[in-house]
């Protein structure tokens, strides 16, 4: 992969991981019928987040490798965005999957999907996300190398309760 | 220990006929969910506000419908409107076909917030004739469930009271996720009440091996609500197995009764989470088999 890639691969993962936190942190706070512009909306706001926080993160990152700039620490840290980004593919390939067989099946596939796939991803979710940035960070021979999995991951979790705090006090009033 | 109990069946309790609401003791609550063994959920009772040990019914009212609001979340990834439509439009068929007077209503039991009386009106097509009502005990559930089909313009209505003391009987009756609220007596007693209807169609949760799973998986991961969380995983605990509903249906010697849906193989077991307890008046029961088409492969014997 090239050395560009790695990185916008993974914000691009973290965005779209934030446009489902935003969906969830609306999901089952309005019990009208019609709700795709509600849930349209939290997933925007989850979008608009998830780039806030890739910016943020890419923004201390980025101070911090200004003053510590050696090569091992650039590699380390390609090294480790490259374990995020097999493992979140690996997690959004059968997320999306699940999703499509909702979309497209019948009634009671539909639930197998729910119940079986999204159900369990949700729920395994933090766990994942937490255990792959530690194998990354594990792997840095450099401190920054291994601070900047732990930070992505940090971020990322604190994104959906913030989120849904957020939907709370605003969102579900717009409805 | 005691049968599994619902929170949401222990703090609210009104007055059948009058639709009164009647003090409900903290203490009475928390005693019985521990004797049932159901510790959190007795510990999540304590933590709420009482006057002279009487809960308070403003805060159960709000707790119970942000639960139902979460709830609603099932019935939508469930289809459970869908699924209703499937055998509602067949029986509607053959009420017209055995030519029983129109308008015929329509009353879904125990409805909450209505969501399959709304998901049914909001799709249409079920024919001018018919008369979409939804019917629940607890007025907080039936005032929400009528703001919201007035929000969304829907053509159905909502009644607060006991289903079977309505002013005028429904031609058809409907629940979903109702029936496992009634055990024993109060079972036999659920389908008597439907005796002299022309059909009733009712879903739950199908027990099986993985329903426990599954119901916890399902409310681990999709509601925040403690109530809907402890509620929900207790309700397929408690659902009751195809045999148990068949026979008190039959012993109310009313419709012919079958079940839709009920498990037969391994397959079904995980591919049919819901299933239905359909009756239907014998001078209905071949219009409506041949309105069911091919479906009626998935009815097992009326009878
Ligand atoms: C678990 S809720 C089901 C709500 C809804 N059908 C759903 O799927 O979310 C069961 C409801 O049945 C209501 N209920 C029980 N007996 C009733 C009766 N005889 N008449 C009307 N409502 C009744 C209770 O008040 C309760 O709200």
């Amino acid at each position: 992969m090239s050395e560009l890639l790695t990185p916008l691969l993974l914000a691009v993962l973290a965005i779209v991981d934030a446009g489902f936190s935003g969906y969830r942190s609306a999901a089952g706070t309005s019990a009208l019928l019609r709700k795709d512009a509600y849930y349209r909306r939290a997933i925007r706001h989850g979008l608009r987040c998830g780039a806030i926080a890739c910016a943020l993160v890419a923004g201390i990152l980025g101070v911090l490798f200004a003053c510590a700039a050696t090569e091992q620490v650039w590699s380390d840290l390609l090294g480790g965005a490259g374990v995020l980004v097999w493992s979140f593919g690996v997690y959004a390939t059968l997320v999306l999957l699940g999703l499509g067989v909702w979309f497209v099946a019948e009634a009671d596939l539909r639930t197998l999907a729910s119940v079986l796939v999204l159900g369990p991803f949700t729920l395994i979710r933090p766990l994942w996300i937490a255990a792959t940035c530690a194998v990354a960070a594990l792997g840095a021979t450099t401190w920054l190398g291994g601070f900047a999995p732990l930070l992505a991951g940090v971020v990322q979790l604190a994104i959906e309760p913030w989120l849904r705090r957020a939907w709370a006090v605003g969102g579900a009033r717009r409805r | 220990m005691s049968a599994l109990l619902e929170i949401s069946d222990l703090i609210v309790d009104c007055d059948p006929e009058t639709g009164e609401r009647r003090d409900v003791l903290r203490a009475e609550v928390v005693a019985r969910l521990r004797a049932s063994g159901q510790h959190r959920a007795a510990r999540l009772v304590l933590r709420w506000p009482a006057t002279d040990g009487v809960l308070d019914r403003a805060h159960c009212d709000v707790v119970l419908l942000r639960a139902h609001v979460e709830m609603q979340r099932l019935s939508e990834e469930f289809l459970q409107g869908d699924r209703m439509r499937l055998l509602l439009e067949p029986m509607l068929a053959a009420l017209r076909a055995g030519g029983v007077r129109a308008p015929y209503r329509v009353l879904d039991i125990g409805c909450g917030l209505g969501y399959v009386v709304r998901a049914l009106a909001a799709s249409g097509g079920l024919g001018r004739d018919v008369e979409l009502l939804g019917c629940d005990l607890n007025r907080a559930l039936v005032d929400r469930a009528e703001a919201l089909a007035r929000e969304e313009r829907l053509d159905c209505r909502f009644v607060r009271g006991d289903a079977f003391r309505l002013e005028a009987p429904a031609h058809i009756y409907l629940s979903s996720n109702a029936l496992h609220h009634f055990h024993g007596a109060a079972l036999t007693q659920f389908f008597a009440q439907q005796r002299s209807a022309c059909g009733f169609l009712h879903y739950d949760v199908q027990p099986s091996p993985f329903s426990a799973l599954g119901a916890w998986l399902f409310h681990r991961s999709r509601m925040r609500k403690p109530l809907a969380r402890l509620d929900g995983c207790v309700s397929a605990a408690r659902a009751h197995a195809a045999a148990t509903l068949l026979a008190a249906a039959r012993r109310a010697d009313g419709p012919l009764v079958g079940t839709f849906d009920a498990a037969r193989s391994f397959l079904s077991v995980i591919l049919r989470p819901m299933q239905c307890v359909v009756g239907v008046q014998r001078e209905l029961a071949p219009a409506f088999l041949r309105e069911l088409g091919p479906l009626a492969r998935r009815l097992g014997e009326l009878a």
